[in-house]
Formats: structure tokens, C-alpha cells, sequence
């Protein structure tokens, strides 16, 4: 008797970024436009939220934007004023926005697999794994402010990617 | 009819607090299955329905649904995941743990109140 593994299969851009937009119409009762390229931020500072997926397959979904733009979700969840929102309030939202997107993928990559709680930093240096590559990244702008989904994948590249649906 | 929503994100509390009492729910909330627990014995009634999210510290949905049906005081409890664990593998793990009904996160209004008729809850077209 043969026993078969179950190939992982990552969502493409085209899918992480459906899952992204879903997330936004249900929660944030918004759209959110992505983009082609990636906005040149380099001197912005950015918050990220991740998590973590690990068992038969390995990696993680990670979620970038502005302050200012983790400052709206916060503020498009709670129903709030801006500036009624505390810096935990924030963080709060912007880790459960990485934890529905990283939800999304767990249900499509079709292995066993378990989630890490969210966590969120200000510092979009902070490297997730010195492991990981991104697989798949998407980004986008929310009410004027940058947004990025990136899929990371741990250990090196294989071939059993859903690449087939780009242009993103 | 009384809620209890059981969720370690604020942000999601605030969500679902606001979509049952929209329903006319009364909803108190605890940030993991412990502090639900807790809860539920300092109350001095018992919850139509509790939504309980999956993933938290200290203790998870799926420990909280397990020891809430082997409680007699809980039998008429209505047990409705809210989470994020969306594989028809969790999906059964859940309602054999004792579940009654699962909803997977991101969801709209319409979709905790179309579980919620299905939980004999509420009526068709009663979300306001």
C-alpha cells in the first residue's frame, strides 16, 4: 500500500487578494484598489500584522500599512473617531484584519495546518524568518493609505505553487 | 435574549456586541473560554447562544465547547463558532466537540442572523 501526500496549494495574487477584499466588504463595509506595482514607501514607517501557519505546511501572512491607515481599520471596526482609538485598540483590529486574511489561506492551502494568535509591530523591518521567501504579494491603497498582503513561505522555493493567475 | 460573546479581539467583540444587539440581543463578552466560564457562573441567567471564536490564550473555543456540554447547567445553550478555521476537517471537529452551528470569519449581519434562525433564535427578517 502506497500512501499519498497531499500537495500544499498556495493561493495566488489574484486569490490572496480576493481574500484581502473580502475581509474589507464584510468588516470595514469597503473597498479596497489594488495595485500594479509597489508604492514607493521606503521612507514611510509601516505597521505589520502577521500570522503564523505551521504543520505540513509552513508559513506566513503578513500585512502592512501606514499608521495612519491602521488608525482608519481600527477606527472602520470599532465605529470610533480616530482619535478615540488607543494605540491597543489599533493593534487589536490590525492583528484580526491578518487574522481573517491568514484564515483565508490556511482554509485554501488543504493540509493539516494550525494558526498562530495575530501579532503587530511598528517596524516593517522585522523580519518574519531569515527562512522565508514571499511567495505571493499584493498590494493595495485604502482610503489614500498603502496596504500590502504578502504570502511568506519557510524554507526554499518549490514547485507547488498556484502561480498560474498573475498581473497583479 | 441573551448573548455571550466569547472572542480575545476587541475589535471583533465590538462587531459582534453591535450586530446582536442591531438583533435585540442583550450580549455580555469575555476574552478567552476561561473568562467565559467565569462569567457564566456569575450570571444569573443562562445565554440563549454563545459565539465563540477558536483561536485564543488560556482557553481555546473548542476546550470551551467541550467542557460547557458535559455541564448540565449549560444544556440549553446554543454553541456557535465564530472563527477563522474555515477546513471542513475543523468545521467537524467542532460540532463532534458539541457545537451546534459554524460560521466562518469574515461574515456579514446576514449571515449571523440567517445561524442564529437556524439556532430557532430569531425569525427571518428580524435584523434591523
Amino acid at each position: 500500500m502506497t500512501i499519498e501526500s497531499i500537495t500544499p496549494v498556495l493561493p495566488s495574487q489574484e486569490e490572496l487578494a480576493e481574500l484581502a477584499a473580502e475581509v474589507w466588504g464584510s468588516f470595514l463595509d469597503d473597498e479596497i484598489v489594488v495595485g500594479l506595482d509597489a508604492p514607493d514607501d521606503s521612507d514611510q514607517t509601516m505597521m505589520v500584522a502577521w500570522v503564523s501557519i505551521t504543520g505540513e505546511w509552513t508559513g506566513h501572512l503578513q500585512v502592512l500599512t501606514t499608521p495612519a491607515g491602521a488608525q482608519c481599520i481600527a477606527s472602520a471596526m470599532f465605529q470610533m473617531d480616530a482619535a478615540e482609538i488607543s494605540p491597543e485598540e489599533v493593534a487589536d483590529a490590525f492583528g484580526e484584519i491578518a487574522n481573517m486574511v491568514g484564515g483565508g489561506v490556511k482554509g485554501m492551502v488543504g493540509v493539516h495546518t494550525a494558526l498562530s494568535l495575530p501579532q503587530v509591530v511598528l517596524d516593517s523591518r522585522a523580519l518574519i524568518s531569515p527562512e522565508a521567501h514571499q511567495h505571493s504579494t499584493v498590494h493595495a491603497v485604502w482610503r489614500g493609505e498603502p496596504l500590502q498582503f504578502a504570502l511568506w513561505e519557510r524554507g526554499p522555493k518549490t514547485e507547488w505553487h498556484n502561480n498560474a493567475v498573475g498581473g497583479m | 435574549m441573551y448573548a455571550i460573546v466569547i472572542d480575545d479581539s476587541s475589535a471583533m467583540r465590538m462587531i459582534l456586541r453591535r450586530t446582536l444587539s442591531s438583533m435585540g440581543f442583550k450580549v455580555v463578552d469575555a476574552v478567552n473560554g476561561r473568562d467565559a466560564l467565569d462569567k457564566l457562573a456569575n450570571l444569573d441567567y443562562v445565554p440563549d447562544v454563545a459565539l465563540i471564536d477558536w483561536n485564543m490564550p488560556e482557553m481555546d473555543g473548542l476546550t470551551f465547547v467541550q467542557t460547557v456540554r458535559d455541564d448540565p447547567r449549560y444544556r440549553r445553550l446554543a454553541l456557535l463558532m465564530v472563527t477563522t478555521e474555515s477546513e471542513q476537517s475543523q468545521i467537524v471537529r467542532a460540532l463532534a466537540a458539541g457545537a451546534h452551528e459554524y460560521l466562518i470569519k469574515p461574515f456579514t449581519p446576514d449571515a449571523v442572523a440567517e445561524k442564529l434562525e437556524i439556532l430557532g433564535l430569531m425569525t427571518a427578517g428580524s435584523l434591523s
